[in-house]
């Protein structure tokens, strides 16, 4: 307690400066987390895709002519039947077009319902809150996933009811035709954090890993009604997807035999007509490309924002301690050691960090409702923010101190006479 | 020489005893002034950019019965609407290849072309009989396009390169819809030779640039003067897909320049408060506040001038490192030079209340040794 008074006394006597300084950790804060945000979960996607998709994996994009036109039931499956042949292939993973199918629960207006197939469900996985991915769907064909405000409504075990809708739309967005199916089942899992999932892209998206994998968050805007982000995923029960929902594009997972990335290349060569192979890690290195490319403006932000962090949030504590020298020289002469003072500095400091962390946590994710563009709050990245404010603050501290402890200490009262 | 200027020159010479303070006052403020000459560049590059790509694409359904050929060449040829970015003519017959007239070289915002040649301005105006095809289309075997031919009308057009295209980026946004599941490929040739074969176009595309609420009214009238009744497909305003990615950009950068500007205040304001005794020793010597108040904006001045050439430097020699990434630099002499003033009177506006402070005379606390905070 003695301590903290004396870590108060130490702040100027009307606060002014104090303030400042927490305005701009605000600021900071706010601004940091909009920037760095991004990257975060393009790393997370990254880590979720690459630990949990087989190394030996190969995205198929489906050839432009299939990609342009609806497939027809003998075309689907001869290409079904080309893939099979194809050496080593273990599992040919498939979903549904996710962006067609729009569904009701017993306890929601609007989810988006995705199908996967059985070779998806037993060669992938995706993190699960609770619960656990069924390594045999076949022996339960309708085990439901949930994400979004649905994990809050159901939990596992329980029964839920889905009244899927799958609309084909024509281009101009007008409804082409509409299915409905409703599909009775028990809840198995609830996915992790910003509920990921993988939809396997559309044709003609450039491949990286982006193509597979998607946050229900993302599309949350896109879709519009749907904006809590709610997501189910129908593991096995693959016979309910009407053809001209299946994805054109899939995801094939070979045995150990196969080297995926020279090989990809060599299914390429002797199956143009089945469309492109791309390797899991070209995927990964495209996305890495493609990382930098998209976020230009926050990789500009963060180069930009360092030196003003360092220097101007740096700089200004550090001339504030050295502006306290004479009050730190007087506590010294009065018994404090340097080591103590050096504690009740820094704690001082960090003491401050506290209001702007409180208040740009509740201030960013509000301002972040206008940005529509698939940023969402994100804890990762505001405690990296909070660790970097936090490091620049005691660094600072530190350097001040050390100007202050090379410095005799009757000089340090005499200073300024 | 102002007695202002020749105090300025003593202080001057006196900061090199406290010069790890000036350099970390200087690379604070010279930070702040980069900050926001690089965001202000950014901003002016995706201004400029978002605007490139502002297009909007109106699509005329014509009634090929009522057609005439002659008013159509008249209509491309005149551009009654403003220079188009690209104009496409639609022949779209059952169980034939989709043909494509196209005038304009802006082809990126349709499909994306790797380095295959396009259509030259040369080509367009003589009709020449070239082909752009779908790689379906394409005769079995072809690898090299020098020798190879594909028939239009019963007449042989020279195939000058092929890609994957897809009938979906052409009638993305048409009322056209049904049609697209043809597998029957596409031929692109320029307009000049589709309208000289006698093809007959069932849709018209064009490509305008901008499109505010008022050009609205204006395209619809001058299509009604050309093609009478025709019905039109006009697309939604671009501005609501541009706005989101707009305000996220907006957004931050308007607080990383509140964050600069709180940088910049922060350190001079404590160079001012530093410095409070020596301007108050001025003031006993007698000299007048309104000299105190302009020494204290000239060193201001000097002090923000030498961040900016920091500053300024900086961005001149990183521009080349981060060409991958950030492809405008704002150096403008101009710009940057009107940025630096904006900023100095902002920040002089911001400082008065230190710089009142500074130049206030406090006799007695000096007299007696009271303490100066």
């Amino acid at each position: 307690m003695k301590r903290l008074i004396i870590m108060t006394a130490m702040y100027s006597s009307r606060l002014g400066k104090e303030c400042f300084l927490m305005l701009e950790l605000i600021v900071l804060l706010i601004l940091a987390n909009f920037v760095l945000s991004p990257f975060i979960k393009d790393l997370s996607m990254r880590n979720v895709i690459m630990s949990h998709v087989p190394q030996h994996a190969i995205y198929r994009g489906a050839s432009s002519s299939d990609a342009d036109t609806a497939l027809t039931v003998e075309r689907m499956n001869f290409l079904d039947e080309q893939i099979q042949t194809l050496p080593g292939l273990i599992g040919q993973g498939k979903v549904s077009k996710y962006y067609s199918i729009f569904g009701k629960t017993d306890k929601d207006n609007v989810t988006s319902v995705i199908f996967y197939n059985d070779d998806m469900i037993r060669n992938t996985s995706l993190p699960l809150s609770e619960g656990a991915w069924h390594n045999e769907p076949g022996t339960d064909p309708c085990s439901i996933y949930i994400g979004g405000t649905l994990k809050e409504q159901y939990d596992v075990g329980d029964p839920i009811e889905i009244q899927c809708t799958f609309v084909d739309f024509n281009s101009d967005g007008s409804e082409d035709s509409q299915i409905k199916i409703d599909i009775s089942a028990v809840v198995a899992g609830k996915l992790d954090g910003e509920d990921f999932y993988y939809h396997l892209g559309t044709p003609g998206s450039y491949a990286s890993l982006r193509t597979i994998g998607q946050y229900a968050n993302d599309q949350a805007v896109k879709i519009g009604e749907n904006v809590a982000g709610n997501i189910v995923i129908v593991a096995g029960a693959w016979s309910l997807v009407p053809l001209n929902m299946i994805a054109v594009n899939d995801l094939l997972f070979f045995d150990d035999s196969i080297d995926t990335v020279s090989d990809a290349a060599i299914l390429q060569e002797a199956n143009p007509q089945l469309g492109s192979f791309t390797a899991l890690e070209t995927l990964d290195k495209n996305q890495r490309k493609e990382t930098l490319q998209s976020l230009q403006f926050e990789t500009i932000m963060l180069i930009v924002l360092l030196p003003l962090t360092l220097l101007g949030i740096g700089g200004y504590s550090v001339l504030m301690i050295i502006r306290k020298q004479r009050e730190l020289a007087l506590y010294h002469l009065c018994g404090m050691s340097k080591r103590t003072l050096l504690f009740m500095n820094i704690g001082s400091k960090l003491l401050l960090i506290i209001p702007p962390a409180a208040l740009s946590l509740i201030l960013a994710p509000n301002i972040a409702v206008f940005f529509t563009d698939g940023y969402t709050f994100n804890w990762i990245s505001f405690c990296l923010c909070v660790g970097f404010a936090l490091l620049v603050l005691m660094t600072s501290t530190l350097l001040g101190a050390l100007r202050i402890r090379r410095m005799n200490i009757i000089d340090l009262i005499r200073k300024g006479d | 020489m102002s007695k202002s200027f020749v105090l300025l020159l003593n202080n001057i010479r006196r900061w090199r005893h406290d010069l790890p303070i000036i350099v970390l006052i200087v690379l604070g403020i010279a930070s702040g002034f980069f900050a926001i000459n690089i965001s202000d560049g950014y901003i002016q590059y995706r201004l400029t950019s978002s605007q490139g790509m502002q297009y909007t694409t109106v699509s005329v359904y014509l009634d090929q019965t009522k057609l005439d050929l002659g008013t159509l060449s008249d209509f491309i040829e005149q551009e009654p609407l403003g220079p188009v970015n690209n104009l496409v003519l639609f022949t779209d017959n059952e169980n034939q290849p989709l043909i494509l007239g196209w005038k304009g070289n802006q082809i990126e915002r349709w499909f994306s072309v790797n380095s295959e040649p396009f259509f030259s301005a040369e080509d367009m105006r003589t009709s020449a009989r070239k082909v752009y095809l779908s790689d379906t289309l394409l005769p079995a075997g072809t690898k090299d396009y020098s020798n190879a031919s594909f028939e239009i009308n019963g007449v042989k057009h020279e195939i000058i390169a092929s890609s994957s295209l897809m009938r979906y980026n052409f009638f993305r946004g048409t009322a056209l819809s049904a049609d697209q599941r043809s597998e029957t490929g596409i031929a692109i040739i320029p307009y000049s030779t589709y309208l000289k074969s006698g093809l007959s176009p069932s849709l018209m595309r064009i490509d305008l640039k901008a499109y505010r609420p008022g050009d609205r009214q204006r395209v619809h009238e001058t299509l009604i003067k050309w093609f009478g009744e025709s019905n039109v497909n006009y697309p939604m305003n671009y501005l609501t897909s541009q706005l989101s990615s707009m305000i996220y950009i907006y957004t931050t950068a308007a607080l990383l320049s509140v964050l600069s500007l709180m940088g910049i205040v922060a350190l001079f304001s404590y160079w001012i408060e530093t410095n409070k005794p020596q301007y108050r020793v001025y003031l006993l010597c007698g000299a007048s506040t309104w000299r105190v108040r302009s020494l204290i904006l000239l060193e201001w001045s000097v002090i923000s001038f030498a961040a900016l050439l920091i500053a300024v430097s900086v961005q001149l020699l990183i521009s080349e490192p981060l060409s991958t990434v950030y492809v405008y630099t704002n150096f403008s002499p101009f710009r940057i030079a009107a940025i630096f003033i904006g900023e100095l009177l902002i920040t002089t506006l911001l400082l008065s209340p230190s710089i009142r402070n500074g130049a206030t005379a406090f006799s007695t606390d000096l007299v007696t040794g009271g303490d100066i905070q």
